[in-house]
């Protein structure tokens, strides 16, 4: 084994199983809040969870205000709102009930209210000067992971594009992950938030930054969503199932936010940015084919990749190897309910110039693989997921 | 890979410079330190302040105080911090305290008021609270906080400086004389004080918007040019003291002493004047003057009286034989009518000579009055026909005679001398046509009075005015009017005794005599008699011509040194039967009274070495019950006024006629 790369490895304090969400009042207490700004959106708030969280939050004896204006790709203007709402209600707490938009919306929110000025200040690595109030996150799909990860995506509607903010300030205090959350998510929403985490877990462990630190959670979190997704989509209320697949997007979050991703995420952001489209979505749409383009670089990793998904790849070759994992990772999306291109979605091969332009420019790009060129190699692989 | 992808990809992964998130402790840390620091060092400093300082939220309950406060009241701090006023202040001034306090809440901003406090020993010191609500920065109204002076020093200076101002301010007002403060440079009134508002009768505000102009007499040398010249003198650094003739409000223009001097009050330079009314003394001065003149001037008459009253005794003498052997000789003679009517004519000169010496004696007060109570008005009316046929008919006489008036002690004769006198001189002013008025009347004359006229005592008086519509007379003339031989007549017609003679006459009878009198405008003479209150007397009628000589007996010792006088006196006796022994001095009376018994002893009151009483006297010693009969040219010695002569009994005025002399005698021998 080679040396070890000088590497870092960040986590939350996590608080994994069922009834974890009654925990939140009394990790807020912890804190010595006297009130909780609770970002959350209309379908979570339907769906219940946040009312548990409240009542945690009451029981504990904190004060909570409840802010719920907050859309699929959370948008500058939210974080702003949002921010206001902290002020002028004088909490001095942020609690995250949801998927990523409130998870991203509420690390927005905190941005703001420690550092002042406009969220889109904060746009790159490491730009953040003063911490955040604590956060508490409780994710309600598996998922975004950005209940553990150092990562916020904030969409510019004004250009059109997503931005990331990226740095360890973002990191939640406490992640709280109960599994019985995902038992009210839908088809479609099991589908696409159980693709977002595959791909992190596989961007993960291609990246050009991965890492003994991050690898086993990345080839764990494959095997448990590559055999979990499925019979969680069938059975919704199997808690058995659910529980693996928040297991699963877990370790694919620890092991991407600390080996970051790579194309998939980059042209998903752009996607995101310029058509307002899921990102569960896109990622799902995208995979295969940046594992076509990357496989070149990564074949190698890609053979274990292929393994995680219960593919028996040690004996094949390369270009079986490869075939082999694209058809896999095509057939466990479309049987999950992805089914189609982007053209499907709406994309125009007009569009796909500037889409390549934006996706190069992601941060993600820089820790994938195989380093496009030119803007052209972006390009390609958007008219191939057409 | 580059070197910029090399960065990135460190930077993504955690390995930047900048990617931490901080621990706040060591922050925090430091935060609180500096939070302690600046919390201590208020608590320092608000304790370190000397003055109580305290402060309280809304509600009035105390947050803090410092040191000072709790010294004050004599509380711990920590049994003020969490009450009220009411908890630590009597009753009464917690309830002052607190409704301050509410006010200022409600109103904002700064308070400032005097109070009463309770000090930590009991006593009650007056104090002046600075307070003031505090604000958050959002505008909400946080409490107040307030500042504690003591101000029972201050007060204390007040009292005093009020005191010592009221004092100066009294001693200012009431000096009794005027004092004005002027500015230096324009001589403008600044400040006066009451007794210049007294004296002028302005108020205060009106005399310092006046002038000096507005204050004096205003014609030079009391004018405002002046004045100023004399501020300037003063101004100069010399103090200025002069008369001034001021004006009151009124008008009415008065003397004034003026001292003027500059001076520094305070920071400014002013002039002090003080003026003081001289009014009294300036009347006194008046006064004085009047009295010494009319004094000079009856020295001066009197004096002239004197030469004159020794004139006329001489007169006297040379008189008394003229009448006497004229008398004689006409008895002689009755029967040769050339000779009768000759001896007469010898008789009438003798008789206004004898006038001549009367009025002579009048006003050189030598002459005997008999002297009676009268009605005055009974006497004036008795006289009126006299006076009717002796005043020329153009001109009408006037009589005011009052009513009820009580009498007077005077010589009728001599009243109606006066009478006839201020008649005829009022008559001489009156050129054509005019009217003489005689009054009497009952008159009170006062201090005033007396004080402008000389030896009047004030008093009752009985007036009698004659006064004229004549010509008048200017005061040159009115000056030396009572001078005897003074005359405005032309040479010859008048003698210039007649009102001589009245002014002696007055004289005589403790009475005053003034004349009032302007060119063109008439005189009036005012003559004041003192009154009594006695039973009056009836005139007696002297008659002129001589009884018939009688025979008498009798053994007289005449004594006179003035031998014609002696001669005539034996003769007169002798011839009507009395025994006659003369002597011309006290010595040969003496011896002749050794030798012989006297019945009556004649004797002139003056005479040298021994007069008339003395030697009466000692005869007496050696013939008791010897009678005396004195005669004399004298009224104003010793005599007239003691027991030993009464004019009614034992004396005779010079000149007498015969029948006179005879008749006394008789008159005496036959008590």
């Amino acid at each position: 084994m080679s040396a070890i790369e000088l590497r870092k490895f960040v986590a939350p304090e996590i608080i994994f199983g069922l009834g974890a969400i009654e925990r939140a009042g009394q990790c807020a207490s912890l804190y010595g809040a006297r009130k909780a700004l609770v970002v959350s959106d209309p379908g979570v708030i339907a769906a219940g969870w946040t009312g548990l969280v409240l009542a945690a939050l009451s029981d504990a004896g904190i004060d909570h205000v409840l802010f719920s204006g907050v859309s699929p790709n959370p948008r500058t203007e939210e974080v702003m709102s949002g921010a206001e709402v902290h002020r002028s209600e004088a909490c001095d707490l942020i609690v995250a009930v949801g998927g990523g938009s409130p998870l991203d919306c509420a690390k927005g929110i905190g941005i703001v209210v420690s550092n002042q000025g406009n969220i889109l200040e904060y746009e790159g690595i490491d730009r953040i000067p003063v911490p955040m109030p604590p956060l508490i996150c409780i994710p309600t799909t598996a998922g975004t992971s950005a209940d553990v990860s150092q990562f916020a995506i904030i969409s510019n509607r004004a250009r059109r594009t997503k931005i990331a903010i990226i740095s360890k300030a973002v990191v939640p205090d406490v992640a709280i992950i109960d599994p019985r959350t995902l038992t009210t998510m839908d088809t479609y929403l099991s589908a696409c938030t159980g693709m977002d985490a595959l791909v992190h877990a596989i961007e993960a462990y291609v990246s050009n930054a991965h890492s003994p630190l991050t690898d086993n959670h990345a080839l764990q979190a494959i095997r448990l969503i590559s055999s979990h997704l499925l019979p969680s989509i069938a059975a919704p209320h199997d808690l058995d199932h659910r529980s693996q697949m928040m297991l699963g997007s877990l370790e694919a979050g620890l092991a991407f936010s600390n080996a970051s991703l790579g194309a998939t995420h980059a042209m998903a952001h752009s996607l995101g940015g310029r058509l307002d489209l899921p990102h569960g979505e896109c990622n799902a749409m995208l995979l295969e084919h940046v594992i076509s383009y990357n496989f070149a670089e990564a074949g190698d990793r890609y053979r274990d990749v292929g393994g995680a998904l219960g593919l028996d790849t040690g004996k094949m070759d390369r270009a079986e190897c490869r075939a082999a994992v694209f058809g896999e990772v095509r057939r466990l999306r479309t049987a999950a309910g992805i089914s189609g291109g982007l053209g499907d979605r709406g994309v125009r091969s007009g569009d796909v110039g500037d889409l390549a332009a934006n996706a190069l420019r992601d941060a993600c790009m820089i820790t994938n693989p195989r380093l496009p060129h030119q803007q052209r190699d972006i390009e390609v692989i958007y008219e191939e997921a057409l | 890979m580059d070197l910029d992808w090399q960065q990135q990809r460190d930077a993504v992964i955690g390995l930047g410079s900048m990617s931490g998130r901080k621990s706040f402790f060591p922050e925090l840390q430091r935060r609180l330190e500096e939070l302690e620091e600046s919390r201590e060092l208020l608590a320092c400093v608000i304790d370190s302040i000397p003055s109580p300082v305290f402060y309280k939220d809304v509600d009035g309950v105390y947050l803090n105080c410092n040191q000072a406060f709790a010294r004050s009241m004599g509380i711990p701090r920590e049994r003020i911090i969490g009450r009220t006023a009411y908890d630590i202040a009597p009753r009464e001034l917690a309830r002052i305290y607190h409704r301050a306090d509410m006010e200022l809440m409600a109103r904002g901003g700064t308070q400032i008021y005097e109070a009463t406090f309770r000090h930590a020993d009991g006593t009650l010191h007056d104090v002046m609270f600075h307070k003031s609500v505090i604000l958050r920065s959002n505008g909400e109204l946080r409490g107040l906080v307030g500042v504690m002076l003591d101000i029972s020093e201050r007060k204390r200076a007040e009292e005093a400086l009020r005191e010592s101002e009221e004092r100066f301010r009294a001693i200012f007002d009431l000096i009794g004389d005027a004092v004005f403060i002027h500015d230096l440079d324009n001589g403008a009134i600044l400040d006066v004080n009451q007794t210049m508002c007294d004296l002028f009768g302005y108020s205060r505000e009106e005399a310092c918007r006046l002038d000096v102009e507005a204050l004096s007499a205003g014609e030079p040398p009391y004018s405002q040019s002046e004045a100023l010249a004399w501020m300037q003198r003063a101004a100069g650094g010399e103090p200025q003291a002069f008369e001034w003739l001021g004006k009151r409000k009124n008008g009415e223009l008065f003397w004034l002493d003026v001292n003027m001097r500059r001076a520094t009050i305070g920071p400014a330079e002013r002039l002090i004047v003080s003026a003081r009314d001289i009014s009294d003394r300036k009347q006194a001065e008046a006064e004085n003057r009047i009295l010494s003149e009319q004094l000079a001037q009856a020295q001066k008459i009197e004096s002239i009286g004197r030469l004159a009253g020794g004139i006329a005794h001489d007169f006297n003498n040379l008189l008394t034989p003229i009448i006497v052997y004229v008398q004689l000789l006409m008895k002689d003679f009755s029967n040769d009518a050339r000779v009768s009517g000759r001896l007469e004519q010898v008789m009438l000169a003798a008789s206004r000579a004898k006038d001549l010496t009367q009025q002579l004696l009048s006003f050189g007060r030598k002459q005997q009055l008999t002297m009676k109570v009268l009605d005055l008005n009974a006497v004036i009316s008795g006289f009126c026909d006299i006076l009717r046929r002796t005043i020329r008919e153009s001109i009408e006489i006037n009589m005011r005679l009052g009513g009820g008036l009580p009498g007077i002690r005077a010589d009728q004769t001599q009243l109606e001398q006066i009478l006839m006198n201020l008649a005829i001189n009022a008559q001489d002013a009156i050129a054509a046509n005019g009217v003489i008025t005689i009054e009497t009347a009952l008159v009170t004359l006062d201090e005033a009075y007396s004080r402008q006229h000389a030896k009047v005592a004030p008093g009752e008086y009985l007036m009698l005015s004659v006064s004229d519509t004549g010509h008048g007379m200017d005061s040159a003339t009115l000056e030396q009017i009572f001078e005897p031989f003074f005359t405005t007549k032309e040479n010859g017609l008048g003698t210039g005794l007649g009102l001589a003679t009245v002014y002696g006459i007055v004289k005589q009878h403790d009475g005053n005599i003034w004349v009032y009198s302007e060119p063109s405008r008439g005189t009036v003479f005012k003559v004041y008699f003192p009154c009594v209150e006695q039973r009056q007397e009836r005139r007696e009628e002297v008659p002129h011509t001589m009884e018939e000589v009688r025979q008498e007996s009798g053994v007289i010792l005449l004594a006179e040194d003035n031998e014609m006088v002696r001669a005539m006196a034996l003769e007169l006796l002798s011839e009507s039967g009395y025994e006659v022994l003369a002597a011309e001095n006290s010595d040969a009376a003496m011896k002749l009274a050794a030798e012989k018994r006297i019945d009556l002893l004649l004797s002139d009151v003056v005479m040298p070495k021994v007069s008339g009483p003395e030697l009466y006297g000692r005869l007496s010693a050696i013939q008791p019950g010897l009678r005396v009969l004195y005669m004399s040219g004298y009224t104003d010695t010793v005599g007239i006024h003691n027991d030993v002569f009464d004019e009614k009994r034992n004396f005779i005025q010079k000149p007498f006629s015969a029948d006179a002399l005879l008749a006394k005698v008789r008159e005496i021998l036959a008590t």
